[in-house]
């Protein structure tokens, strides 16, 4: 095979625009496994379940999908604090409880995918938008604008929560409240109110991602499975609670799993995020970006 | 002993009136139920009894299906030395990824246990040599010595494997190694400073899991006669796997079987009325909702019904 | 023969950029009764987790019966005869009392010159163990039932069931009463009279300086005072770094 230069650049700049989804992707994972100790397995399903809500407003409305996500994001808060407490009602107790947990998201994610496949039927949907398919052209790099998109909402969406940790008190709260739960309560914050939404926004996170996910590519209800080892392995290779890492991570891990499926077909993508989840874990499971 | 006698007596029996019974259907459809109290009873030996949560059953399960298509391929027919291969395998599998990851916390594993399942569907899509998407196609045997019918000999050699499942669990379960695993379940850290060797039995555990699995998973391929990796990995596997200890009971090898019976059993009469996805869906139901309402299971709702 | 029982040099431990152990030097003898005291972040608790294999150390070196142990997991030092408590008691919680004994003794036959306990003696000897601390009355009952004190005394009767040549206490006292205090105080001096070596973590001064033969004083990290408890008390830095926080 003739080593080509601008497949190899083409696959690192798609690498990285698809890293740049991944990064939205994680980051309500981010939240809810790094910050608040949650491992909710369910995170890809709510990334697909926000697809289809997209998609049926999409359908119901005529509106352009982004436009249908961003008006879903303030629900899927509501979802997120509610489903936080019903979590935390039963099962954000230590030891015996974890197992619980676990399965719990499980079923979950179990229930989410079945009554999606029940309400819009097992085969992939798509939504058809006037940008989808141009591509801005670089000199010889592509830039396929439905892959901008989702980097462009990721930069936004990820951006607007950093700065909201960084600048706001309710946000500097929530990243404290993972790490010292008896100093929030001194200063008289109840951390079950910051938990709360800080859960809410983990799955804001997961709509606005599922929107993104929409205008990248046809979903399906089981999509969210393709995604579990990836989000996960992002997660724990950004160092787990840290914003940034898990962009770092992202792009990274984006680079490699294109590069790899350009020189070796797309259907090893799996056993890429597989691979270098294993490898994450085996190795430095404190992540490579941890401080 | 007496346990292991009355257990033998009891499956003879059970053998017994489904023999006599003569129909064809019926050991088929008792087939799948025998096959979950093994999945069931296998998931909980790591998952109720050392408390690390297997997503992946369908991967184990697979695993030996598909060593068995392999053996098929090759030319050995013997069901018995497909097993033991899917057995072997399994059980390897689940040591390897014990190796990778249990000495982190039990979300990693679980985590891990997910992908797994996911990258082996990949891998065996990819493999034209057992079928790839396409699927292979496997002749069952028209007879066999001593059984009525082939499916019969199925229905018989499922039936033995669940009586040994049962055993095994039982046998773990009141030994040495049952009180290290339960010691790893309540606190792991405590059970590492009372001198309880928390990797080696959480391999163990994990070995003895995954090869039980796969040795449900060998007679596959001539009980459904066509093996393709969306079934073989299906989901209903890795759901049912896990809800039914967890409806069942959790802490005792009761739990699995009453769990299997039950929701199997269920299951099987649905499939013939509702749809398979709502079936499922309702699988999951009950899982939530015995999680939240009554994690101790069946077994233990009983339990506290007779202490008052 | 040396009576050095554990030898610790230079033993460090770092958490990222935060040095909790700088550099500990410190032998205990055969028999001894050795009390640590140390503000709350001293690293009292990194030290025990540390010597116990709990926390994996990032320098020095651990020496316990002559061995070097740095290498092993918590359950092959709990092997080779040490022994430790948590500071907040970690029962077993879904075995009764009598089986939370059970865990350690069934691996008892790992320890070098020791017999795996048979079924048959099982029974027996967690009794034993329960009695020694006081227990014995709730041997069939699960933990949850338990009070504070009788969580401590349960840690504890956890450790000594093997009969181990070192017991490291975690603060076992902390927050009990005055007269709880003293229980679990007596129950320590007899551990040590029947041979095992005690150190004890706490913050209760009255009952370190009535137990230790011993003191040492931990303070961010670094031990800044080791020997005769009164005279220990006394040194001016000792003063500071307690009294002052």
């Amino acid at each position: 095979m003739v080593f080509d230069p601008g497949l190899l650049l083409n696959a690192i700049v798609s690498g990285l625009l698809l890293g740049g989804f991944y990064a939205l992707a994680t980051s309500g994972l981010t939240i809810a496994f790094g910050m608040l100790d949650v491992v909710n397995i369910a995170h890809p399903t709510f990334i697909v379940l926000g697809a289809f809500a997209t998609f049926a407003l999409n359908q119901a409305t005529g509106l352009d999908p982004i436009l249908c996500c961003l008006i879903l994001l303030p629900v899927f808060f509501l979802l997120g604090r509610g489903f936080y407490d019903v979590y935390y009602r039963f099962f954000e107790r230590r030891g015996d409880a974890a197992i619980q947990g676990l399965a719990f998201f499980f079923g979950v994610m179990f229930v989410v995918e079945v009554s999606l496949s029940l309400i819009f039927g097992p085969n992939h949907q798509h939504v058809e938008t006037p940008y989808a398919w141009t591509n801005l052209g670089i000199g010889p790099v592509d830039l396929p604008v439905r892959m901008l998109i989702p980097c462009a909402m990721a930069a936004v969406g990820i951006g607007a929560v950093t700065l909201f940790f960084r600048t706001t008190f309710i946000g500097r709260a929530v990243a404290a409240v993972g790490q010292d739960e008896g100093a929030l309560r001194l200063v008289a914050i109840d951390p079950l109110k910051i938990k709360r939404l800080a859960f809410g926004l983990s799955l804001l996170l997961a709509a606005l991602a599922g929107g993104a996910l929409l205008v990248v590519q046809p979903v399906d209800p089981w999509a969210g499975h393709t995604f579990i080892g990836r989000v996960f392995a992002i997660c724990i290779l950004g160092g787990l609670a840290s914003m940034r890492g898990s962009w770092m991570a992202a792009l990274l891990f984006g680079v490699i799993e294109n590069v790899t499926a350009t020189y070796l077909g797309p259907s090893w993508s799996p056993a890429v995020a597989f691979g270098l989840l294993l490898l994450t874990l085996a190795v430095r499971p404190q992540g490579l970006f941890a401080r | 002993m007496r346990f292991y006698l009355g257990a033998v007596g009891v499956t003879a029996l059970v053998f017994l009136a489904f023999h006599l019974a003569g129909i064809e259907y019926l050991w088929f459809t008792a087939y799948v139920v025998v096959q979950y109290v093994v999945l069931a009873t296998a998931w909980n030996i790591l998952g109720g009894y050392a408390g690390y949560v297997n997503f992946g059953s369908a991967a184990f399960f697979a695993v030996g299906t598909y060593a068995a298509v392999a053996l098929h391929k090759m030319g050995i027919g013997n069901l018995w030395l497909m097993m033991a291969a899917g057995g072997v395998t399994a059980g390897l599998l689940g040591l390897a990824m014990g190796y990778l990851t249990l000495r982190l916390r039990g979300a990693y594993f679980s985590i891990a246990t997910l992908s797994l399942a996911v990258l082996l569907q990949t891998i065996i899509t990819n493999w034209s040599y057992l079928g790839g998407s396409r699927g292979v196609y496997v002749i069952r045997p028209s007879e066999v010595a001593v059984f009525t019918s082939f499916v019969e000999y199925l229905f018989a050699v499922m039936l033995l494997l669940a009586l040994a499942a049962i055993c095994i669990a039982r046998y773990i379960e009141k030994s040495r190694l049952g009180y290290g695993l339960a010691a790893i379940r309540d606190d792991e850290l405590a059970a590492e400073a009372s001198g309880v060797p928390t990797l080696r039995l959480k391999l163990i555990a994990t070995t003895v899991s995954g090869g039980l699995m796969g040795m449900a998973g060998a007679p596959m391929p001539y009980y459904s006669t066509f093996i393709e990796p969306a079934s073989a990995f299906g989901l209903n596997y890795a759901v049912n796997a896990m809800a039914m200890p967890l409806v069942g009971g959790l802490k005792t090898w009761v739990g699995p079987l009453v769990g299997a019976l039950m929701m199997g059993t269920a299951q099987q009469i649905a499939t013939v009325t509702i749809s398979s996805a709502v079936n499922l869906l309702l699988v999951g139901l009950l899982l939530i909702g015995f999680l939240m309402l009554a994690p101790q299971g069946i077994v233990g709702l009983i339990k506290g019904r007779a202490k008052r | 023969m040396s009576d050095i029982q554990l030898a610790v040099a230079g033993l460090q431990k770092r958490f990222g950029g935060f040095t909790a152990l700088g550099g500990i030097d410190f032998q205990a003898r055969r028999g001894e009764r050795i009390g640590i005291i140390g503000p709350n972040g001293s690293g009292k608790s990194t030290f025990v987790n540390c010597l116990a294999g709990a926390l994996r150390h990032d320098g020095g070196t651990i020496r316990f019966n002559g061995e070097d142990i740095g290498g092993l997991p918590a359950h092959g030092r709990a092997w080779r005869g040490l022994a430790r408590t948590f500071q907040l008691p970690r029962p077993f919680t879904s075995l009764s009392v009598r089986e939370n004994i059970f865990v350690p003794l069934v691996n008892l036959g790992h320890r070098p010159g020791q017999a795996v306990v048979p079924d048959a003696e099982l029974k027996d000897r967690a009794d034993q163990a329960l009695m020694r601390v006081g227990l014995a009355a709730k041997a069939d009952e699960l933990p949850k039932s338990l009070t504070q004190v009788e969580l401590r005394k349960l840690e504890l009767a956890k450790a000594i069931a093997t009969g181990p040549d070192l017991l490291i206490s975690d603060e076992a006292m902390a927050g009990l009463s005055h007269s709880e205090v003293d229980e679990i105080l007596d129950l320590l001096f007899d551990i040590n009279r029947g041979g095992t070596t005690v150190i004890m973590i706490e913050h209760i001064i009255r009952a370190v300086t009535r137990f230790s033969e011993r003191l040492l004083v931990l303070v961010a990290g670094e031990k800044i005072a080791d020997g005769e408890p009164q005279g220990v008390l006394a040194l001016a830095e000792v003063e500071k770094a307690y009294l002052g926080q």
